[in-house]
Parts: C-alpha cells; structure tokens; sequence
C-alpha cells in the first residue's frame, strides 16, 4: 500500500472524525490531510498560505472532496484541480451527502474520478472507507510522480 | 319603261307589315279594323279571327271591363299617348295567356269617323330586366341594413349620399340628419380639420383601404361622445362621379376585450414567475435537506457506534439497547429523508414521454428483488409486450414501490405469487398488480396513498409510508389514475391507468 497521504477536505468535525475512524477499523494508515474548506484545500495542493514552500512532488495518493464548503465550494476546487498541470491526474472523489443528479453530472464533467455518497448508517460508511480504500490505495495505479 | 308607281295604299301595307311593333286599329266602337302580321305573331291569332272583333279580345278577362270603359273615354278626347306612358298594361294571346305590354295610341280621322291606331309592344324582356335590377337594389338595400358594420357613402365633396341602420344606431342619428351633411359630423371636432385634409388626399388617391391598417380611429356621436372605431375605406367610380363606401365598426368592445386579454398576459407572466420562484425555494430547501439534514443523523449514528465499540464493555445491556435505538431511530430517519427526496424529485421532475416497455421494466425490477433475497420463493408472472407511452425514468420508480410493496408484503407466502398484467375495468384499460400477501382492510383504502399513512406493523412490514404516495405522484403526471383493491390476508391488487380517462358525454 502507498503511504502518499490522503487529502480529505471536510468542513464537518463530526464527518471528519467518523471518516478517520473509518480509515482506522479499515487498517488504512496513509497519512491524512485534513482541509476544513475549499480554500485550504487548493493552498495544500498549490503550496500556498499555510503550505508555502511544500514538495508539491509529494501528491496525495488521492483526494477525498466534499462538495459543499465554506469559502470556495467543492466544484470549484475539482474545477481548479483539473485545470492545473500539477495536479489535473490527481484522483478525486466526491465524497458528499447530496444525490443530486445536476451535482453527479457536474462533479463527473468537471473530472471527478468518482462519486460516493455519504451514508447515514454508519456500518455502510465503514463499507464504503472499506471499499474506497481498497480501489484508491491499492489497486488503483497512478503516474509515479507527477511534475512538480 | 318607267315602273308603275306603287299605290299608296300598298306603301302603306307594307309600311304597316314591316313594323316591329304589333299594330291595331279600332273604330270608335271597339271593333277591329285591321292588324298587321306582328300582330298575328304576338297574340297568336290569325288575322281574320281578330278584324271585326272588339279590341278587348286583346285583353286578359279580368281588365276587359275597364278597358271598355277606358276606350270609351278616350274616344270623347283623342289624343297622341306615347308608349311607356301610364301604368302597367298586359295583352291577352289566343291561348289565354297574359304578357306586359306598351301600347302607343295616336287617333286618326278618316271619312268612316275617327280611329285609333295602336303600336304594342312585348315588354317582357324589359319588364324582366326592370325587376331584376329592383331585386338587386333591394338585395343591396338589406344587405346594407343588414350590414353589422355603419356604412356610410359619401361623394367627392364629403356629402353623406347614405347611410344604413347600423350608422343610425352607432351614431346616434337618425338618417335624415345625416344625408347631405359632411362626413366630419361623424368625426370628433379636435380632429375634423385634419379629417378634411385626409379626405381630400384620399380622393386624389382612391384605394381600397383595410379595416385596422394605420392609426387608432375615433368617431363623434350626436351627443358628441367619443368612441374607437375600425373603418374600411373603397372607393366607387358612378355615373355621378366618384363615392367612397366606409364600413365603421364600434370597436370599444375589442379595445376593452383587448385590454383584458393582457391584463390577464401580465398577470400569467407574473404568476409564471412567481412560481418559477417558488419552484428555486423547493429546490433549494430539498437540496439543502438532503445534503443537511442527513450529516447530524450521520453522527448520531456513527458515533453511537464508536461508543458500541469502544466503551460497550462499560454499559450494561440496557445500555447497549439504548445505543442500539438511537443508531436505529437516527438510520430510519435517513431513510425517511432520502424518501422524502425521491418524491419531491418525481414531483419536480421534467416528463420525456415515449413507448415505454413496462413488461422489461417489471422483469428487471422482479430480478432485482430475487437477487436481494435468493432464498425466498417467489412466482412472478408478468404479461409479456405491454407498452405503454409515459416516462421511463417515473415508471421505473413508480414500478420498483408496486412490485417491491408486493414482494415486502408476501414474505410469509411460500410461494408468493405477483401478477402484473392488464385488463379492461370500469371501461377502460387499466394495469394491475396482484399480489397473495398480507392484504389490507378496504375501510382504509383511501389512506393508502397519502404521506407517511400505513395500514401494517412496522415491524413486521418495515417502510415509511411514501412509497405509495409517490407511485400516485407519478401516475397523476402521467394522466392516469391509481386505486386498489383487497382483504386482510388475501391479497392486494393495485390498479393504474397511464391515460386521462376520455370523457363520457
């Protein structure tokens, strides 16, 4: 398994916590980076503010997008992430609690790699970290490094 | 040799033969002296059953005794009467027949006393002619009076020569005030100067103008009221110069029916935005239920069971079953927000209606419910090629609630069996879907379809409650109609139409 880190941009403390959690029974033990809004998920990638001066080589394994966030919302983050040659292959999926049909349809046109939603039960949501895990951090094959 | 001369006397035969009109000559007792050949052709007799015999065999029956009166009293004061003088004089043939006629009478003295010649003339082609042109005027006179529009002619000067009814009516004059007078009485006075101006162009360039072409028209009443009119202009070229025919229509009714007919576009417009304002908001809230409302019951759940988990040894059982109906409260609740969705989103949702198979539809639906529980046993028998016209996406939600109530509601039944066929009832064509389960109490039966009602024990029979409603919200946006029939522990049979039920007159 890689040990890239993976970046989670979540604004809810609770989902945060329960999405860990889940990472943890999975056994998945990549670090994670935690962006509280849409904002300090784009100065993480671009080594920005907070980030100044980070190896942006060292890419997330993949990147896990809530869509509804304060200050720049998800869409506009993927949008930003694909329209960059640093990080237009990285893998995104949203990760959200919507099933709007026009949120599916805008994410996958903007380039999301994938589409999960956020289950209420929380056994389902250990099954979907179980899964996602497993596809992203496994078996999914990305380019080795992507130019800085 | 020179030749003879011809007597007079045969000067005067001829003469007399060769007239075109038929000539008869009388002595002053009535009697016929002579007649010529026009004569023989017009009345029919020859001439030897005429000479001699009074002039009033000439006459149809019902006038020979005035005219003997007549004849006699133009005897006591001969004179020249030409044709076409008088009335209206008839001739009798042989055969009893009658036709119009005009008689010339010129008197003549001879030394046998006085005579009279008289030249008649077959008028019936004239007469014929005469009524057919007074039937014509009258035609034109009703057709005018009958005219629902004023029509008003004027001449070159703007003299009113007629007017109809309708002008009478609309303007309130009655026609002896208007003909003779200039056609600017009818026009307001602000604008009379400027009338007279047009007239006069117009006449330089007659044209036939159309009713509504150009600006708004008023008219002037006697009373000197203003109302909007329509007019039609054409002209007329006569024998007595040029007239102009204007047909005038009152058109306050229209401008008024007008003015409401977009009243009411602006107010549909309005109301259209309004509800399309509306529409946003309930988009708006449900979005932000889904993705709301759904996080907290997320923590509920998640962290009753990370509290399971990490510090259950800690509780006792009671405590444990405390933890266990919070994660099941807070999971059901998810459930009800995510129905909730759906039926919001059949409501709002855009209808793309095709030939759509609901057999396929079913067959996928019934495989999708026996792969989820392959130990049950279940016979399906869903008529093949049934194709109705509606909205794939709808039918399929409207057909996973029918055949997944039908298959929830079958559990206990080895097998079960679900039907879904088509037949006719009440006269037209309905859908149905039956099922050997649980049933229901028809006294319910009207609270099937409503939000959140159910007829069973949520523990035995698990749900929410909308699954029906929305089947019914789909089936209203097709048209159609939703009922059910069914017994407690026989069985229930749902019944859909997919069309608006035609109206029985």
């Amino acid at each position: 398994m890689s040990d890239r880190p993976i970046l989670l941009v979540e604004d809810n403390p609770d989902d945060e916590a329960l999405t860990l959690r889940a990472f943890k029974k999975n056994n998945i033990s990549n670090p994670v980076v935690v962006a509280r809004d849409g904002a300090a998920a784009l100065d993480y990638l671009f080594g920005r503010g907070a980030h100044q001066g980070r190896d942006l080589g060292d890419h997330p394994q993949v990147i896990l997008l809530d869509l509804k966030l304060p200050k720049v919302d998800g869409l506009e983050v993927l949008r930003q992430i694909r329209a960059d040659e640093r990080t237009r292959l990285l893998p995104v999926v949203i990760l959200t609690s919507s099933r709007e049909e026009q949120d599916i349809v805008e994410g996958y046109s903007l380039g999301a790699n994938s589409y999960v939603r956020k289950p209420v039960n929380f056994d389902e949501f250990l099954e979907a970290a179980r899964q996602l895990g497993l596809y992203w951090l496994l078996l999914n094959e990305v380019p080795s490094r992507q130019r800085a | 040799m020179k030749p003879r001369a011809p007597s007079r006397e045969a000067y005067f035969r001829a003469l007399l033969e060769a007239a075109p009109d038929a000539v008869v000559i009388a002595d002053g007792d009535g009697r016929i002296v002579l007649v010529n050949a026009q004569t023989e052709r017009l009345f029919g007799y020859p001439r030897d059953r005429l000479v001699g015999q009074a002039v009033e065999i000439l006459v149809p029956e019902d006038q020979q005794g005035h005219h003997a009166g007549h004849r006699r009293a133009y005897f006591g004061a001969p004179r020249v009467r030409a044709m076409g003088e008088g009335m209206e004089l008839s001739g009798r043939r042989a055969d009893g027949s009658a036709f119009p006629v005009a008689i010339s009478l010129s008197p003549v003295e001879t030394e046998e006393g006085t005579l009279v010649i008289a030249a008649i003339r077959d008028v019936t082609h004239a007469r014929q002619a005469e009524k057919a042109l007074r039937d014509r005027e009258t035609r034109f006179r009703a057709l005018l009076e009958a005219a629902p529009d004023a029509i008003v002619i004027a001449d070159r000067s703007g003299r009113i020569e007629l007017v109809n009814a309708q002008a009478e009516r609309i303007f309130g004059y009655p026609r002896d005030r208007l003909i003779g007078q200039p056609i600017e009485v009818l026009v307001p006075e602000r604008l009379q100067g400027r009338h007279a101006g047009h007239r006069e162009g117009y006449f330089r360039q007659p044209r036939v103008r159309a009713m509504g072409e150009g600006l708004e028209l008023h008219g002037r009443r006697a009373d000197g009221s203003e109302f909007p009119v329509a007019i039609s202009l054409s002209p007329v070229e006569t024998a007595e110069g040029a007239l102009t025919i204007a047909a005038i229509r009152d058109v306050t009714e229209r401008r008024r029916v007008d003015r409401e007919v977009k009243a009411l576009n602006e107010r549909l417009t309005r109301d259209n935005a309004e509800l399309a304002a509306v529409n946003r908001e309930l988009e708006a809230f449900s979005y932000s239920v889904s993705h709301d409302l759904r996080a907290p019951l997320r923590a509920i759940d998640g962290f009753s069971q990370a509290l399971l988990e990490d510090s259950g040894d800690s509780l006792d059982a009671t405590g444990r079953d405390y933890l266990n109906r919070v994660r099941r409260a807070a999971q059901r609740m998810g459930v009800l927000i995510d129905d909730l969705i759906k039926l919001s989103r059949v409501t709002r949702a855009d209808t793309y209606m095709q030939d759509v198979d609901l057999s396929a539809l079913a067959e996928g639906v019934a495989q999708d419910l026996q792969a989820a529980a392959p130990g049950r046993l279940a016979d399906f028998a869903i008529e093949p090629g049934m194709i109705a016209h509606g909205d794939a996406r709808l039918l399929q939600i409207a057909l996973e609630n029918l055949l997944g109530n039908a298959w929830k509601f079958t559990a206990g039944r080895t097998p079960a069996r679900i039907e879904f066929g088509r037949g006719a009832q009440g006269g037209a064509e309905a859908f149905f879907i039956r099922d050997n389960g649980a049933g229901f109490d028809m006294a319910h039966a009207d609270q099937l379809f409503r939000a959140f009602q159910r007829l069973h024990d949520a523990a035995e029979f698990p749900g929410t409650g909308i699954g029906l409603a929305t089947v019914q919200r789909v089936i209203h946006k097709h048209g159609g109609r939703i009922w059910a029939t069914g017994e407690v522990d026989r069985g229930a049979t749902f019944f859909f139409t997919l069309q608006p039920r035609t109206a029985n007159v």
